[in-house]
């Protein structure tokens, strides 16, 4: 069993995301998977998926992104979990090791569980997934 | 007068002892001489301080006193006593000589001899006289003299200026010094306090007078002023002036000050280079910091992306995705090289500290731009204006005014709005005397409120565009800032961008 089960990943890296779909099959991660390539297109799915109550129970989120950066998504999305009282977790997966990043997750606490340094291992997704 | 008359009034013998007394309260030696016209010399009368100012034994005052006191006087300066001796009964001129005299006891004595000269019976003379023993005053004058020599040198040989003035009549000495600094003949001289104040650079004439104002008004213990001062070639030297009050009046106002002046430019400059390289190091520095972080933030998906695509190739046994990840792969090994490519100009950018610059006419550059981009701008229907004096130069690296101009003109191509004909305007002008080209466009716009200062951040992309790289605006805005300008820029979504480029001239 998987800690998660509906999972966003927002990043607009091609080959991190066919990396990631790999790992979470080879591994027999039984979750369910949604790739966004910006912010945007994240906020406007979350937003369904509310509808439907069935909101994500993790996003993975990438913060240098064309069209709404992460740091933009997490803005919308604090709107959106006061409102809907959502249970989500965000996990940050970026590689910005920049310390001026870094002190700004710090404002964003309360929505950010964790911080990864990219590239993601195997490893890291155990740890995420509780295998 | 009366006294004169009561003297007449007595006889000879009460004379002689009138006289004599008074003469014995005289240091001097009073003498008569006589010299008949052989040139025979005689003594008639001698007061008594010849023995004392000549250390006469008592054999020598029995002798004749001419050889006695000849003998007594240096060689060298016995003839020249004749000679002066000669010459005033020539031209009957009161006789005035100093002589050395070499002593048992005192050593060798100054001696000054003034007489007047009377024409006798057959071609004689008389003279009356005193000779006083000079040699305190020669020795002051002489101590005096080796003293103002020392401090002449020290004036001289020190580059401190000496200045003096005089706080009632506003004049001031200048030591010679004081004039050399400002380039003037060396020559100590005394001249109004405008002399010097009007040289005075205008940045510093306020703190300067406010801080000779504190002193007089004796708020501080000693007036201490930095000016630069326009010296007769019309360029500044740092001066460090300083001064205090020596004189004050009954009322405790000042009535002079002495101070000095110290050229301290080649300090100053050596303190400004000094600043400079810090300045420099420390930028070079930021630079260095910035650019390692940009390196490990773009290296290191790359590398991470290699290894686990080759571990899925290890692991897989599906030849469908091993062919995908292959495809991956070759991405990633694309991506990586243009990184590098990016990385590769950044350092030329970053390590070519002075640029080669050139005075560039912008609008035959600009010009040279769109026949570059000809092509493009048919291919998008784009409308341009441009509105720059034919004249204007900017003070820039070629390659640097290329990137710029062919950057920001196709930022606004391919982020052009696609129900609009896209419009770029070229603009000239001076802002608070810095010149200033603006480059406006119609197109999407970058919405600032949400991007700000990233728009210039290094791999920000704001559109979906296939090209959008997200190297340019940081690229130029790296070029930019050192040719020692900036760049700003406005925006609005849908309206169109406006990137206004200052060449800090």
């Amino acid at each position: 069993m998987s800690k998660y089960e509906n999972v966003f990943v927002v990043d607009d890296d091609k080959i991190y995301r066919f990396i990631l779909n790999n790992l979470f099959r080879k591994n027999n991660i039984p979750v369910r998977v949604n790739f966004f390539e910006n912010g945007f297109e994240a906020i406007q799915n979350l937003k369904i998926s509310i509808q439907n109550n069935f909101a994500p129970d993790l996003i993975l989120l990438d913060l240098n992104m064309p069209v709404m950066d992460g740091w933009q998504f997490l803005d919308e999305f604090k709107i959106l979990k006061a409102a809907f009282n959502l249970s989500t977790e965000i996990h940050l997966v970026t590689s910005s090791n920049d310390i001026l990043d870094l002190k700004r997750a710090k404002v964003y606490e309360n929505e950010i569980t964790k911080y990864y340094l990219k590239p993601i291992s195997k490893e890291d997704i155990y740890k995420i997934f509780g295998q | 007068m009366k006294l004169d008359k009561e003297l007449n009034l007595l006889n000879q013998e009460e004379k002689i002892e009138f006289y004599s007394k008074l003469l014995s309260q005289i240091p001097d030696l009073i003498f008569q001489m006589t010299i008949s016209s052989n040139g025979k010399i005689n003594f008639p009368y001698l007061s008594d301080s010849v023995i004392e100012h000549f250390e006469l034994n008592e054999e020598e005052i029995e002798q004749e006193a001419l050889s006695i006191i000849a003998d007594k006087i240096l060689p060298e300066d016995y003839l020249n006593l004749m000679l002066s001796l000669e010459s005033s009964m020539e031209h009957l001129h009161n006789w005035q000589h100093e002589f050395r005299c070499e002593l048992p006891i005192k050593g060798i004595r100054y001696f000054h001899v003034r007489a007047t000269v009377e024409k006798g019976q057959d071609n004689s003379f008389v003279l009356y006289g005193r000779v006083n023993d000079n040699t305190e005053n020669r020795i002051q004058a002489l101590k005096l003299k080796i003293s103002e020599e020392r401090y002449q040198f020290a004036l001289q040989a020190s580059s401190e200026g000496i200045w003096d003035l005089d706080v009632k009549t506003k004049r001031v000495f200048f030591s010679s010094q004081s004039m050399k600094i400002l380039n003037f003949e060396e020559k100590d001289t005394i001249s109004s306090i405008d002399k010097w104040d009007d040289r005075i650079h205008p940045e510093d004439i306020l703190k300067y007078k406010k801080d000779i104002q504190l002193h007089l008004d004796n708020k501080t213990p000693y007036y201490k002023n930095l000016q630069r001062v326009r010296t007769k070639k019309n360029d500044y030297k740092w001066v460090l002036s300083r001064g205090k009050i020596i004189e004050r009046d009954d009322d405790d106002n000042p009535l002079r000050v002495i101070g000095t002046h110290t050229d301290i430019s080649i300090q100053i400059e050596k303190e400004q280079d000094l600043n400079r390289t810090l300045e420099i190091l420390s930028e070079q520095n930021k630079r260095l910091l910035n650019f390692a972080h940009i390196v490990s933030h773009n290296l290191r998906s790359h590398a991470g992306n290699f290894k686990m695509l080759l571990d899925i190739i290890e692991t897989e046994d599906n030849p469908e995705i091993i062919q995908e990840t292959l495809t991956y792969i070759r991405t990633n090994s694309d991506d990586l090289n243009e990184t590098i490519d990016n990385l590769k100009e950044l350092v030329d950018l970053q390590s070519d500290l002075k640029p080669m610059k050139e005075h560039l006419n912008l609008f035959q550059y600009l010009q040279k731009m769109i026949v570059l981009l000809s092509e493009e701008f048919v291919r998008h229907n784009v409308e341009y204006s441009i509105n720059i004096p034919e004249h204007v130069t900017v003070y820039y690296n070629p390659a640097y005014l290329e990137s710029v101009l062919l950057n920001f003109s196709t930022n606004a191509v391919k982020y052009s709005h696609p129900k609009k004909t896209p419009k770029i305007h070229y603009d000239f002008s001076y802002e608070d005397g810095i010149k200033t080209l603006s480059i406006s466009d119609n197109g999407l716009g970058i919405d600032l409120k949400k991007h700000g200062e990233l728009i210039f951040g290094m791999y920000k992309t704001f559109h979906k565009h296939p090209n959008s790289r997200g190297i340019g605006l940081f690229m130029s805005k790296n070029q930019i800032e050192a040719m020692g300008g900036k760049v700003t820029v406005e925006s609005e979504v849908g309206e169109g961008t406006s990137f206004k480029i200052y060449f800090n001239e």
